[in-house]
């Protein structure tokens, strides 16, 4: 079993009614042994992650794909306006089919 | 392969007038698309011809950039717009398109900031397809200072 991956999450505060709530994410990919193996035969980067989805309290927000023209270290930077407090569940897709997924809670503000 | 890609950017810099591909409406309705982002439109099920290049969609990233692995861009849209799907490219790049967004929520705003890998000097891309069926896009000029290298 591998470490758990290092995401990091930050909301920019409580879910105040009517207020916008940022969410800052960077999914750090792990190191690589060699530099080469971030490339494929091509010469093409080689994405650790291809995929994210955010979730409030079960209901979808959003999701992207992502290529291999996305920085390895993947930062992604949103904002939504939650109707309560809940909780926010993030999950990054990787590309050996593993997921990663967070969940942090947005309090009242 | 780091030559080429020089020699690649000086011939695309001169291709790629950034003037030519303002983001005044009606200006940049008329110029030019970079060559790769019609085929990368079409990959995604998108005709380019059909794209009103609009300053509804607002693609924003650094005019110079230092460190090609990670160029920060953001996408924009008005508050209420209900975009259906927004794509990224760098028409530059070996491979144009960058990634794709859907919201699914009308809780999310739509704005995004992102990192990308740019290859070299070139003229980024956005397209949106609304919910009423529309195509918007916007595009955005970068300029690398160390001459590429992240090899996308």
């Amino acid at each position: 079993m591998s470490a758990a991956a290092d995401i990091r999450i930050r909301l920019s505060g409580p879910a105040a009614p009517g207020g916008v709530v940022e969410v800052t994410t960077l999914a750090l990919a792990p190191p690589l042994a060699d530099p080469a193996a971030g490339f494929d035969a091509d010469g093409l980067p080689v994405p650790h992650y291809v995929g994210f989805e955010a979730e409030f309290d079960g209901r979808p927000l959003w999701r992207a794909v992502l290529g291999p023209g996305v920085s390895r270290e993947v930062m992604l930077v949103f904002s939504f306006r939650p109707d309560r407090p809940g909780a926010l569940t993030l999950r990054w897709r990787r590309r050996d089919g593993g997921v990663e997924t967070r969940q942090v809670a947005v309090p009242a503000g | 392969n780091e030559t080429a890609y020089e020699k690649g950017s000086i011939d695309r810099r001169t291709d790629l007038n950034a003037n030519d591909l303002g983001i005044e409406p009606a200006a940049a309705r008329a110029a030019p698309v970079p060559p790769a982002l019609p085929e990368a439109l079409r990959d995604l099920g998108l005709a380019a011809e059909r794209v009103a290049w609009s300053s509804d969609l607002v693609l924003a990233a650094p005019g110079l950039a230092e460190d090609g692995a990670a160029v920060p861009v953001s996408l924009l849209l008005p508050e209420g717009a209900r975009p259906v799907e927004i794509h990224l490219f760098a028409p530059g790049n070996r491979k144009a398109w960058l990634a794709s967004f859907t919201p699914s929520s009308e809780l999310v705003r739509p704005e995004w900031r992102l990192r990308i890998r740019v290859g070299r000097s070139q003229t980024l891309a956005a397209v949106a397809r609304l919910a009423d069926g529309r195509l918007i896009g916007a595009t955005a000029e970068v300029q690398l200072t160390a001459g590429g290298g992240c090899r996308s």
